[in-house]
């Protein structure tokens, strides 16, 4: 309850105004659950909700890679020609995600996964 | 079907005069000393309408825990929670008896106070020469220039991550001394800083509404959302969770 659109809250609820509740209910409305508890099978959403789970699950892994061949290059354990390599296979990697985020209709912000008390998942 | 709203001690006190969701008339299940608080309904297809996530629906799920609060002890169950009958919440008020009663006491007196902290992370976010324009531009650039723009933007976006979570620990432990228990998380988006909540005895609210004043006076940057008193929706989260298991589909 606590989370819905901030700027409907009641003024008796209300113990500290900030004035503009219009910027709260914004990032409160980004900070929602990305995807749902359960997947929407209803024959026409089935298949955007598994695309959207399945991406999200790519772009985790995609994320879990690059962030260990970061501290790869940043503890110098990489050669010139490896990163090069690397470079490569991301960029690739980031452009047929980004493709098959357009043919899906998804957002970057859809791709996600709230764990409750630890936060989204990406 | 059953959608449920809450679950209460004292329940041989009387339902609030308020109508359920779709105007169903609000019934009160007892076991023992616990009473669950639902609505009937009947159509084909109702647990989908009730479960809708319309602001009106939500409010008057709300209005109804809150009525509820004024003078009782309440468990809130979370918006949407549908179970198949009457048979189904007595076995559920029956398993989960003794959890009900541990949290009610836990509760007892204390309500939800919800933060909300804004700040502006200026200048954190790149743009001129990031991976995503390099990337655009990957037929004439290199996967070293890639890879190195990716690294820049880590350790910016991890140095705003550390400026954060120093700011947000100045905020929550004036907060966390005045309340019984609390959550929180840091940067939820890149421009909430902090949103947390606390179970506060409600004696104590007039008090930490001035340590939120303080706060705002202290850190004049930010800007500071408080709103309550709520039920203690983040505080039943476990039993929320038991009480949707196989029972709501």
């Amino acid at each position: 309850m606590t989370d819905i659109d901030a700027s409907h809250i009641p003024e008796d609820k209300l113990l500290c105004d900030p004035g503009n509740l219009e910027a709260f209910a914004t990032e409160l409305e980004q900070a929602r659950t990305p995807l749902p508890r359960r997947i929407n099978a209803d024959p026409e959403g089935v298949e955007r909700g598994l695309a959207k789970l399945v991406l999200t699950l790519i772009e985790l892994l995609r994320q879990l890679l690059e962030r260990q061949a970061l501290r790869r290059i940043e503890g110098g354990s990489l050669r010139e020609e490896e990163i090069e390599r690397l470079g490569q296979t991301f960029m690739k990697l980031d452009v047929r995600m980004d493709e098959l985020k357009q043919i899906f209709g998804l957002e970057d912000e859809e791709l996600n996964l709230n764990l409750g008390p630890l936060g989204n998942l990406l | 079907m059953i959608y449920l709203y809450a679950i209460t001690d004292r329940p041989e006190a009387a339902l609030p005069a308020l109508p359920g969701l779709e105007g169903a008339p609000l019934i009160s299940l007892t076991y023992r000393d616990v009473a669950a608080v639902a609505s009937l309904g009947t159509a084909p297809g109702v647990s989908t309408k009730l479960s809708s996530l319309e602001a009106v629906n939500i409010w008057q799920h709300e209005a109804i825990v809150e009525a509820l609060m004024s003078d009782r002890t309440v468990l809130p169950v979370r918006f949407g929670t549908v179970l198949a009958d009457e048979a189904a919440l007595h076995s559920i008020l029956k398993a989960q008896y003794a959890g009900f009663i541990a949290d009610l006491e836990w509760v007892y007196s204390r309500v939800e106070l919800s933060v909300q902290v804004l700040w502006d992370s200026d200048g954190q976010t790149p743009t001129d020469g990031s991976a995503k324009d390099i990337n655009c531009q990957r037929s004439e650039v290199s996967g070293r220039a890639y890879m190195l723009a990716r690294l820049t933007e880590e350790q910016q976006a991890q140095a705003c991550r550390q400026q954060a979570e120093t700011l947000a620990s100045g905020i929550r432990l004036p907060l966390e001394r005045l309340a019984v228990e609390n959550t929180h998380q840091v940067l939820v988006t890149p421009r909430l800083l902090l949103k947390a909540a606390y179970l506060v005895d409600r004696e104590r609210m007039a008090i930490f509404r001035e340590e939120i004043n303080n706060l705002s006076l202290a850190y004049p940057t930010l800007r500071f959302l408080c709103t309550g008193p709520w039920p203690p929706y983040n505080f039943v989260s476990n039993r929320e969770t038991n009480l949707l298991g196989d029972n709501d589909d």
